[in-house]
């Protein structure tokens, strides 16, 4: 009944504006032959458009511009676009140059000192075809310290299931300054520890193979022709395998404004939500919030394409917007040019939260002991096997899966991050 | 799983309402007058007397009949009216014979003499009782006298004679002046000379004449033309009632009457349709009308001949309605025990109705039993509602009245136990109360209210609640000399409350409101050579609010935000006259000054010339005092139809009509939805005004029974409002800077074809239509879609309706619905970006795709129960199947990102077969609607 979870989905949609309602869906579930199922629109344009997406941040280590085509809906690889000349100009005339490494991506390390807030910088794109791309002046607004960031531990609904769970659902209050921007856009870098049940004290990484003759087994109690036998190969594991990190940054756009508020606190400003369920939770996790302040030009573009994103296909949806950019061609000011140059100053924070947000067996990992004979691997499983001896004294080796003892297999890295505490 | 369980929950026994039916509505107030069909005026008259009718049921199926009082039943206008539909009469022994063809001869005709009464019909009875002695005086009417002229010996085929005579005041003997004489064969019209003479050359023959004067009893005769000759006719003064006026009105006639692009339609023909919720939905069943589409199943209002919703006028009993939905959308706040019908008018807009582009639907409700009371009712899943009326004072004041209701929050948490919704509920009702009451012969007052009320709660994250209250109070008059007045107040609020409190510090809440007062007069004079002429005004005081954004809680750091007040005036002086320009050729011409005062206290900007209106272009700010005008907007709205009789059974019409509207709704949305604000045209927003001109051709087919219809029109609306990206209209910028106004362009065919009699009813209709819209400023902010013109939302060229019901039996009848139509335009993503960690999405020209067509088809059984005629109540079994073939029509088309891929997909609402069941019973009058 997957129609319905999406329909729930839509319920517990992120806030909307007083104007776009999401009243709709719980009608129509109501009506329960409401459903929502795969279509693909017979949509035949084809167009390629230049995409620029990047910013000047101050605080950030390395600056960078993508350049790109967009590309059909139903594609995936987007098009780079190389060997252009890429600059950024502040409003003193000081020039930064960018330098192409990986293609269509344009870096630039600048220094902090010669980023200073409310001095407004301009990006400058040539392609090789001799368009020139450039954007409107972009002020750089400073991000005030972030306050607070907290979690309640709050309802929220699968979308693979249709139950009710808990999980954690962040929130930051927002203490602007007087003066100063009032648009306000968040992003979250997030970071787990991931723990397995069993330590691997060694594994068996592979064999070496050599030919038996033919002989007679007497447990087949019968003549073995000419066979192939593996011995396995063991090593001892120093490092320890079966804790390791996952990082990601978090899909989406955290963005707000503090138009209509007295004062400039904002409190309780909702961020994303993480279930009790994911593996996140099981240990530990943390995330690092980048607050930036936003001129009301890049805000209202990445508001329109989210609401956009949101919105899409309720009941009470309103046209697409016809977001425009700040890159113009120079020379063919008509062009439609995608994506916004931006620039802030960035402040952060990192919170924890200690898990396991539930007390559960996380991993169906049953043990077994483990025959490192030789006969016992006669073709070779697939390795590594890993185990730890239980027993010294009668040479007890247990073994599960791999992937109960090793973190990497779950996709993280070994490597504890430099803020981790 | 939960749709299956919820779905077999539905079928099986969610939507069994029982609606309580009992007596007939016995309309009988002045000017009331519904029609009523003859098969009921037949069982009236069997009723009172001891007359037996004999008759096939689908001679008669598809004649209506106006009567001012059921009580006296008259053979005259029984006669009458089956004379009109080709049928005959016949009288033996108090057993009534109706049947089609042929008259029967029952004397042998004499032509001796001169003057005689040929007496068809039926046989007179003595020892009659008094209702029966009314049948009898009835007749007497009824019956054609026959004129002779000349020497029947004399006549000569081929040549000419000279028929003269005088017309004459019965009671006074008194030479009538300027009276006519016509003949109906000729089509030749003569009138009386200062003496009350004419002249008529006719060839021998026979003729039907008719002769008229005014507040003088129509004669009409046949004339047997022999050779020349003198005739003398005397006619009888008549009282005319206010009743039989409003019959003249009141009477649509497919082919001669002057109506273009309208429909009426009755409670009868609504109940035959097969509904999604198996209940009567006004509104949904003009959406099976041609011309009327909606946005898709579930939305709101509906779009007429390619225009917005807001640009529909809702009246019920005169009370413009602001928002006509329940529950977002999915049943109409008018409970259908109260309505007794609709009238859709969307081509030729009568001068007496303004203030909307489109159309206007006007609904008129039962008026109340006089004599008797009665009450129905009936339980649903989701509403339960009844009805009741009767008398306050026999015979002169009725009371009827009306109350629907939702089970309180029983709707959202059933859902909410479902789909996890905590805390979410909704509720509904509506209700009305109408007093009618004669005092004396001429008067008649009528006093009516309204109110619909709907509350929800969703996750609370949002509380919304919202109504429509109104009342109007009518007084009809009826002078001498055939002048009526129609006087009245009319008051109407709309308002709406919404609190928004998913985000504690901003959590806010704003109180919309509209309220208007009305006055207007209608008068109607009906005068010789048939010139009925309309004239009247109206003035309308808008006062809206459009709500102060306050805090909500002590949490909430919300700044208020006030919208401001509205305060306009609303003015309209019409007339128009309806006459006879040629014998073959009608005019109706109207001429309505409708003006526009926009009214302070208020600021306004002044914007410098030419440039967009944004804050940057600000060149003054005025204020304006309390009841100062700040802007007048004057519009001499034309109203033109002609018809041209291509014979009795054929038309062609022609009209053009200029419309304007000074208030429209703030939706940028697709759907109109439930928190949209109306608001008023103002010194820097232009009113709307849309120019139609239609053009078509009518025909009815085999005794009326069969009736066709194909009009075309074209429409433009300059002004039309469209809505700036990203337009918020709940924020403290001025309007003006977040519209644009451009002109829309709607041009379309439309055919309807609909049988009207015999066991199959029913209608077919097409209609292709398109409807454009461009916005095209001077700057770059003025223009959307780059300045092109796009598809409204609404455009959906193709659609084709049919509607039919087929009784098989006295107890046993089917129906179904076919929709089709095609898909309403979108706009569709072509391309796809990277940026800032996410993916967007670029999108096509606006409207530039379409969603997949939408076809349906529902059917419904229909098993009467026994025949008996005592018994103590009737009951009949309905079932009903929406989308039977369970297709499912998307409402919309959008994608998601999953899995860092994108993926299209379709919502349809109503994607499977929904089966309903409801059992109905009635008491007394089991023939009641």
């Amino acid at each position: 009944m997957n129609e319905n979870q999406r329909v729930v989905k839509k319920i517990t949609g992120k806030g909307k504006s007083i104007n776009t309602l999401s009243f709709m869906f719980p009608v129509l579930s109501l009506l329960l032959t409401c459903c929502i199922d795969p279509f693909s629109p017979d949509v035949s344009e084809h167009v390629n458009l230049l995409t620029v997406d990047g910013s000047i941040i101050k605080g950030r280590e390395t600056q960078s511009i993508n350049i790109t085509k967009s590309i059909a809906i139903n594609e995936s690889e987007f098009i780079a676009v190389e060997n252009c000349r890429v600059k950024v100009v502040d409003d003193q005339g000081n020039e930064f140059l960018f330098e192409e490494g990986e293609k269509g991506v344009y870096t630039s390390k600048i220094d902090d000192e010669k980023l200073v807030i409310n001095r407004s910088y301009r990006l400058i794109i040539e392609t090789p075809k001799g368009e020139r791309y450039e954007s409107t002046p972009e002020i750089m607004h400073e991000s005030p310290p972030i306050d607070t960031v907290y979690y309640y531990i709050e309802e929220d609904y699968s979308l693979n299931s249709n139950e009710e769970f808990s999980g954690l659902r962040f929130y930051i209050d927002l203490k602007a300054k007087e003066e100063g921007s009032r648009y306000f856009r968040w992003a979250i870098d997030e970071t787990w520890q991931l723990r397995m049940p069993y330590k691997a004290e060694y594994a068996i990484i592979g064999d070496s193979q050599y030919i038996m003759p033919p002989h007679f087994d007497p447990f087949l109690n019968k003549e073995v022709p000419r066979r192939l036998v593996a011995d396995p190969i063991i090593i001892k594991i120093d490092e320890p395998i079966h804790t390791c990190w996952k990082s990601q940054v978090f899909k989406g756009l955290f963005l707000e404004n503090i138009l209509n508020l007295s004062g400039n606190d904002k409190e309780k400003i909702p961020l994303h939500f993480v279930s009790g369920k994911s593996e996140k939770l099981r240990v530990k996790y943390s995330i690092n919030v980048q607050q930036y302040a936003l001129s009301e030009g890049v805000f209202n573009y990445w508001q329109q394409k989210k609401v956009e994103l949101q919105e899409s296909g309720g009941l009470y949806t309103t046209q697409p917007a016809q977001t425009i950019s700040n890159i113009v061609n120079v020379n063919n000011p008509d062009e439609t040019v995608l994506g916004y140059f931006w620039t802030s100053t960035k402040s952060e924070k990192r919170i924890y939260y200690d898990g396991p947000f539930e007390n559960k067996i996380f991993y169906d990992c049953p043990k077994e002991e483990l025959d490192t004979t030789p006969s016992a691997f006669p073709w070779g499983p697939s390795y590594p096997i890993y185990y730890y001896i239980e027993n010294p004294y009668f040479d007890i080796k247990i073994t599960a899966l791999a992937r109960c003892f090793d973190c990497r297999m779950h996709g993280g890295t070994l490597e504890k991050p430099e803020f981790w505490d | 799983m939960i749709i299956r369980r919820l779905y077999i929950f539905f079928v099986i026994f969610l939507i069994l309402s029982f609606p309580l039916y009992a007596l007939i509505p016995e309309t009988s107030l002045l000017s009331a007058i519904p029609q009523i069909s003859l098969f009921k005026y037949i069982t009236g008259i069997e009723e009172n007397s001891e007359y037996i009718f004999f008759f096939k049921d689908n001679w008669i199926d598809s004649i209506e009949i106006q009567v001012a009082d059921t009580n006296t039943f008259s053979i005259d206008v029984l006669c009458k009216k089956l004379d009109e539909n080709n049928l005959n009469i016949y009288v033996e022994n108090k057993n009534v014979f109706i049947y089609p063809g042929r008259k029967l001869v029952t004397e042998i005709p004499d032509y001796k003499t001169n003057n005689f009464h040929e007496k068809i019909s039926y046989q007179e009875n003595n020892g009659l009782t008094d209702t029966e002695r009314n049948y009898i005086q009835g007749k007497k009417i009824a019956s054609v006298e026959v004129l002779s002229v000349g020497n029947k010996n004399n006549s000569k085929n081929d040549q000419k004679c000279m028929v003269s005579g005088n017309i004459r005041d019965e009671a006074t003997g008194e030479a009538l002046i300027g009276a006519t004489i016509y003949v109906e064969e000729l089509e030749i019209g003569i009138a009386t000379n200062v003496d009350g003479e004419f002249k008529l050359v006719l060839k021998p023959g026979k003729y039907k004449i008719l002769v008229n004067y005014i507040s003088m009893r129509q004669k009409e005769y046949y004339l047997q033309v022999y050779s020349s000759g003198r005739l003398n006719i005397e006619m009888k003064k008549e009282l005319i009632e206010i009743d039989e006026v409003v019959i003249t009105s009141g009477h649509f006639h497919h082919v001669k009457g002057m109506q273009m692009g309208f429909e009426k339609i009755s409670t009868k023909t609504m109940k035959e349709i097969p509904m999604v919720m198996g209940e009567k939905d006004i509104i949904k069943v003009a959406q099976m009308l041609p011309g009327v589409e909606s946005v898709g199943e579930g939305s709101s209002g509906f779009n007429v001949r390619g225009s917005s919703a807001d640009q529909n006028m809702f009246y019920i009993n005169k009370i413009p309605v602001y928002n006509t939905s329940h529950l977002f959308g999915f049943f109409t706040s008018f409970s259908p025990d109260i309505v007794n019908d609709f009238t859709l008018y969307k081509g030729h807009i009568p001068v007496k109705f303004g203030g909307r582009l489109a159309s206007v639907f006007d609904i008129s409700t039962r008026q109340g039993n006089k004599k008797k009371f009665f009450g129905q009712g009936g339980i649903s899943p989701v509403t339960s509602h009844f009805s009741f009326e009767g008398p306050l004072q026999k015979n002169k004041t009725s009371v009827v009245t009306s109350l629907r209701s939702s089970y309180s929050d029983w709707l959202l948490n059933r859902i909410g136990s479902f789909n996890n919704i905590k805390n979410s509920n909704a509720f509904f009702y509506d209700a009305t109360l109408g007093i009618n009451t004669e005092i004396g012969e001429n008067n008649l007052f009528k006093v009516f209210g309204y109110r619909s009320f709907d509350r929800f709660n969703i996750s609370g994250y949002n509380k919304y609640e919202y109504s429509n209250t109104g009342s109007s109070v009518t007084w009809k008059h009826q002078f001498p000399k055939s002048l009526t007045s129609d006087i009245s107040y009319v008051y109407s609020n709309y308002m709406f409350n919404n609190i928004e409190l998913k985000n504690p510090s901003d959590a806010h809440s704003n109180k919309y409101s509209i309220e208007q007062h009305e006055i207007k007069g209608d008068f109607n004079f009906t005068s010789l050579n048939n010139h009925s002429l309309c004239f009247g005004a109206s003035g309308i005081l808008f006062k809206l609010n459009r709500g102060d954004l306050l805090p909500y809680g002590d949490e909430s750091h919300w700044i208020p935000v006030s919208l401001g007040t509205e305060n306009g005036m609303e003015g309209g002086l019409y007339i128009s006259d309806e006459f006879r320009l040629l014998p073959r050729l009608s005019l109706s011409a109207g001429l309505r000054f409708s003006f526009f005062m926009s009214l302070g206290p208020g600021k306004v900007n002044v914007y410098y010339e030419g440039s967009p209106k944004n804050e940057y272009s600000i060149k003054d700010t005025i204020m304006f005092d309390k009841g100062q005008v700040s802007r007048f907007y004057f519009n001499p709205d034309m109203r033109v139809a002609l018809n041209y009789r291509l014979g009795d059974n054929s038309s062609v019409k022609a009209s053009y009509n200029k419309l304007s509207q000074y208030i429209f709704m703030l939706s940028n949305t697709i759907a109109i939805s439930p928190n949209d604000q109306w608001k008023l045209v103002d010194y820097n927003i232009r009113p709307p005004v849309s120019h139609q001109v239609s053009a078509g051709i009518y025909n009815d087919f085999f005794n009326n029974s069969i009736q066709t219809s194909l009009e075309i029109y074209h429409k433009w609306i300059n002004n039309i409002i469209e809505y700036k990206d990203g337009a918020d209209f709940i924020s403290p910028d001025p309007v003006e800077m977040q519209i644009l106004q451009g002109i829309q362009n709607t041009k379309g065919i439309e055919f309807m074809l609909k049988k009207k009699s015999g066991n199959l009813t029913g209608w077919l209709s097409y209609a292709y239509s398109r409807s454009f819209i461009s916005v095209n400023g001077p700057a770059y902010e003025e223009k959307i879609n780059n300045g092109k013109s796009y598809p409204s939302n609404y455009d959906k060229p193709h659609s084709i309706n049919l509607v039919l019901n087929n009784r098989l039996s006295r107890r046993f009848s089917y129906s179904c619905n076919f929709v089709y139509t095609t898909g309403r335009p979108i706009t569709y993503p072509i391309s796809k970006y990277y940026s800032e960690g996410q993916e967007f999405l670029y999108y096509s020209k606006r409207n530039k795709y379409r969603i997949p067509d939408y076809i349906r088809l529902d059917f419904s059984v229909n098993i009467e129960g026994n025949l008996k005629k005592k018994k103590l109540m009737h009951s009949y079994w309905m079932i009903n199947i929406y989308n039977l073939l369970g297709r499912k029509n998307a409402y919309s088309v959008f994608y998601e990102v999953e899995d860092n891929a994108l993926q299209g997909y379709r919502l349809s609402i109503f994607a499977r077969p929904i089966i309903t069941i409801s059992w109905n019973f009635k008491f007394g009058n089991y023939l009641s609607e």
